[in-house]
């Protein structure tokens, strides 16, 4: 388990039925994209997560390409829960874990 | 005069901003995502994306999307490349087979997509070699002069 893995588990169980963006993932949980997106990647091919596109009449007002996104799937629910109670038993995890601690619903 | 020297300062300054704040980014980015396969989501992922990141990121967010299409891009681009490769070679032997049941060989049978029977071990390891015995001498010598 690595901190990067934590920390997007924690972005993405702040908001486990909404959907998330690329970027915003990145800025939420701090951590670079080029690490972020393989960590997704993998997320994905686990079945953590489920993708989608961007509505087209969304993008068509705001004129710019759709944009990717994420959702987390009842197996990634359950997923990352172990992760993060895992990782609550790992001291080095304790700085990122506390604050949230008490908003997730595993 | 010195307000003269200042535009003159001042423009470049500002072109220069443009081309890294505006303009740059997007070619950029457009050039960088052609690391990965054709048809790879990330391209269509990152285009959208940039338009999300706040315009005095940009820069650095696409430097950063190298890094990863470097990795990412031109690892799945040599997989896409191993794969069409085995592809030709199962074409290659497919085409082989159907060669032989044209000049009408009967009891002969070739392996097709077997792991390690590529183009130069197809004779001498036996991924692709012959079992049974050909029954028509002509197209037996037709075979080995090819």
């Amino acid at each position: 388990m690595t901190y990067a893995l934590v920390q997007v588990s924690v972005a993405l169980m702040n908001d486990v039925t909404g959907r998330h963006w690329g970027y915003e993932l990145s800025k939420q949980s701090g951590v670079r994209s080029g690490v972020m997106y393989p960590i997704l990647q993998r997320m994905l091919d686990e079945g953590w997560l489920t993708d989608g596109w961007e509505d087209q009449e969304q993008v068509g007002r705001a004129k710019r390409p759709p944009r990717r996104y994420y959702k987390v799937t009842d197996a990634g629910r359950a997923a990352l829960g172990a992760v993060l109670v895992q990782a609550r038993r790992d001291a080095r995890f304790r700085p990122i874990l506390a604050p949230q601690a008490a908003g997730w619903s595993i | 005069m010195t307000g003269m020297i200042a535009q003159l300062l001042a423009w470049p300054t500002l072109s220069i901003a443009l081309l890294v704040f505006g303009f740059a980014p997007g070619v950029v980015l457009r050039l960088i995502v052609l690391f990965y396969p054709r048809g790879h989501l990330r391209r269509r992922e990152l285009l959208g994306e940039l338009y999300a990141v706040p315009r005095i990121e940009r820069p650095f967010w696409v430097v950063e999307q190298l890094e990863i299409a470097l990795f990412e891009g031109l690892r799945d681009r040599a997989r896409a490349w191993l794969l069409r490769r085995k592809r030709t070679e199962i074409d290659e032997q497919g085409s082989l087979r159907l060669r032989i049941s044209v000049l009408g060989v009967s009891s002969l049978s070739i392996e097709i997509g077997r792991p390690g029977g590529g183009r130069d071990g197809a004779a001498g390891r036996g991924g692709a070699g012959l079992e049974g015995g050909i029954s028509n001498p002509a197209a037996s010598e037709e075979l080995s002069r090819e």
